[in-house]
């Protein structure tokens, strides 16, 4: 597990004509799967299997994929999986 | 042909060497020129090949600036010379010889043209919408712009922004069915602002990759248009 608290940035996939950015905050990490929260105002859905880029604002900036996994913690908070690297 | 050096990358490769592909060959066409010592970032002037013969190649100004532009460089001065090709580019340093003024032509050597073809998969000519998140000043920046050719390795896409080769980016691109999102390295910035950026694809989901190989495989065959045979 490593430290959290970054800020993060995710592109998600359009729905309808554009594709939408929103900030969140990075709460958890591990190797594989990351837990953002979000303002209360901030609604976010990711179906699982559905894909996510997501910048970590911190030193070194990561830009991450993930996909959506299940989760029963509302909008306001996000469980994503990160997708391995091509290389 | 002359094999020159190749390079591997993880799973990317780029290639370089000189073909049988010579000045003579673009006449006619349209070609990039900027002075060598010009940093990345300056614009560069079009030229179209009048004729390439012998040691002497004969390109003619496209336009004012590109005419003010030949009309100001000295003899013995470096240019560098960039013009797309349909599998990759094509590329050459010049030696400026003279500018013709009544003639309104720049002289310069016939030097043979290297070529670099960066991508491992074919790459299929298509033009898509695309969104482009960007990492600026701690916050995510979204850019639009427009896919010139794609492939199973990456794209190049025309984007109204600054970018830096090497930098991550997030991408949607926005096939008719379905958009296909990735993490992509940008690794090729051209020295002309107006040319097309080249971008790795450096994460993808399975399902993404799935989509863009099927989509791909559509563009490509619609391409083909079946010829009746009398």
């Amino acid at each position: 597990m490593r430290p959290s608290g970054s800020n993060v940035s995710l592109l998600l996939p359009p729905s309808g004509d554009s594709v939408r950015v929103v900030d969140g905050l990075l709460m958890q990490r591990t190797s594989n799967v990351l837990a953002i929260s979000f303002d209360d105002d901030v609604t976010v859905a990711v179906q699982p299997g559905e894909a996510v880029v997501v910048i970590v604002h911190d030193i070194p900036e990561e830009v991450l994929l993930a996909t959506g996994l299940p989760s029963d913690e509302g909008n306001t908070h996000l469980r994503l999986q990160l997708v391995e690297r091509r290389t | 042909v002359a094999a020159g050096a190749v390079a591997f990358f993880g799973s990317f490769r780029t290639v370089e060497n000189v073909d049988r592909r010579e000045l003579y060959g673009m006449t006619g066409s349209v070609v990039r020129v900027v002075r060598s010592t010009d940093a990345s970032g300056a614009v560069a002037h079009l030229f179209t090949v009048e004729s390439a013969a012998g040691g002497t190649a004969v390109l003619r100004p496209c336009d004012r600036p590109a005419k003010a532009f030949a009309a100001a460089l000295q003899h013995g001065e470096l240019l560098t010379l960039t013009a797309a090709a349909s599998d990759g580019v094509l590329g050459a340093t010049l030696v400026v010889d003279r500018w013709l003024l009544a003639g309104r032509m720049l002289l310069v050597n016939n030097p043979p043209l290297s070529f670099a073809q960066r991508r491992d998969s074919f790459r299929v000519p298509v033009t898509l919408p695309v969104d482009l998140g960007l990492v600026r000043n701690g916050t995510m920046r979204l850019v639009s712009g427009t896919t010139n050719d794609v492939s199973q390795g990456g794209c190049s896409m025309i984007v109204r922004e600054f970018l830096r080769e090497g930098e991550m980016a997030a991408v949607a691109i926005r096939f008719e069915d379905r958009t296909v999102m990735s993490v992509v390295q940008i690794v090729g910035v051209p020295p002309d602002r107006r040319a097309p950026i080249r971008a790795r694809f450096d994460q993808m989901t399975p399902f993404d990759r799935s989509a863009l190989s099927a989509n791909l495989r559509r563009h490509e065959t619609a391409r083909v248009r079946p010829v009746v045979m009398r």
